[in-house]
């Protein structure tokens, strides 16, 4: 148990180093802008100054010894404690009037609680403040309805199915094409070689800017992206390039899609690649 | 050179394989931004520039694995797949084409 303990020291001596040192610092400049008064726009730079120093010089010293980062606990310790003395016990240390909430202090606040716990803040406004105005704008959409008396429909998990446009066009055909390399019952006479068609589908704007405004935080639906057509006109133009090289059906046919987009709108690449032949 | 799918040529003997044989060609991110400012008919019409672009890309991918097979001294490539990637970006996107297969001289 002893033993256990000394080894743990012993690993993390430069992590806890990392943190003392880091906690001087920032107690250090604290003391030094309270002494100075180095006060700007009305405000004591020691709230921002001081976490960030104490964080800094933390991180470098466990990058350098460590060989990882501590998460800047000094940075969080050194806060509390600024703030513990800076709005219960102003005057305690050396004269000073108490601080006071402004903009700047919640920009502090803010910045220090980022470095103290990164994934919490960034969860915060990644998933909750997104979500909430998620849930406010369609709030708002909503509204006119369930005023008047008829909430909208809430669909949700539902398979749709879609349109088998492409199946249609590929019962027509007098030799069928397949996803398999061999056909049982039949000989290829003459390989022709890779064929490819490709395709691009948009997805569909319709309907006015609020529609559209709403299409980006809701689920995809499968009518938004008329994939049934992207695929067919892939096949369809693979099947061209194979006849048009002289061949009279494709094997081992196969279909990706690869989803391209920004900010700017959705849409995909449904690509049909396969070996053309000329088969008896 | 005949560039195939399949893993076998039906009738033919393989008598050596060379290895993998690869080729790339990337898209840039500036035919994206025509694409989404005035080329609004996509589907259906084979004219679109980005279409035209991504196939000539492709070939562009087919044409570089062609050269290294041929470096080698094939006479075909089997088992070739063909990929398209997003390498990303949130305005505009760059979309990477890859060809590979096995380079291997068959008896004619």
């Amino acid at each position: 148990m002893n033993a256990s303990r000394k080894n743990f020291l012993i690993d993390k001596r430069w992590a806890i180093t990392a943190v003392i040192l880091g906690f001087l610092v920032g107690f250090t400049s604290a003391v030094i802008c309270v002494v100075f008064h180095l006060i700007i726009f009305g405000f004591n730079i020691m709230y921002i100054l001081s976490p960030l120093s104490a964080g800094v010089v933390e991180t470098v010293i466990a990058r350098r010894k460590y060989g990882k980062s501590t998460g800047a606990i000094s940075a969080l310790l050194t806060f509390i404690v600024i703030n513990i003395y800076g709005w219960f016990f102003p005057g305690w240390f050396y004269p000073k009037g108490p601080v006071t909430l402004s903009f700047i202090t919640l920009i502090a606040i803010g910045l220090t609680i980022d470095a103290a716990f990164p994934i919490f803040t960034r969860y915060v406004l990644k998933v909750v403040v997104v979500g909430s105005f998620i849930r406010f704008i369609s709030f708002l959409l909503n509204l006119p309805s369930i005023i008047l008396g008829n909430p909208p429909v809430v669909e949700g998990g539902q398979i749709i199915i879609g349109q088998p446009s492409d199946e249609i066009y590929l019962y027509g055909l007098t030799m069928p094409l397949v996803s398999v390399p061999h056909v049982d019952g039949g000989e290829i006479k003459k390989y022709v070689g890779l064929v490819i068609g490709e395709a691009i589908v948009e997805e569909k704007k319709s309907g006015g800017r609020f529609s559209n405004l709403l299409k980006t935080i809701q689920p995809k639906k499968l009518d938004d992206m008329n994939l049934g057509e992207a695929r067919r006109l892939a096949i369809s133009r693979m099947l061209d390039n194979a006849k048009s090289m002289g061949a009279n059906t494709v094997l081992e046919v196969l279909i990706n899609y690869v989803s391209v987009g920004g900010l700017q709108g959705n849409a995909f690449i449904v690509s049909a690649s396969g070996t053309a032949v000329i088969y008896e | 050179m005949l560039i195939l799918t399949t893993p076998t040529i039906e009738g033919k003997k393989i008598i050596e394989y060379y290895g993998l044989v690869t080729g790339d060609s990337l898209l840039g991110a500036s035919m994206y931004k025509d694409m989404f400012s005035g080329v609004r008919d996509v589907v259906g019409g084979r004219t679109s520039k980005y279409e035209e672009e991504l196939t000539s890309a492709r070939n562009m991918a087919l044409k570089s694995m062609e050269e290294k097979a041929e470096k080698k001294g094939a006479n075909a490539i089997i088992g070739t797949r063909v990929a398209y990637h997003n390498l990303g970006g949130t305005m505009g996107n760059t979309i990477m084409v890859t060809i590979f297969g096995t380079a291997v001289s068959y008896q004619e």
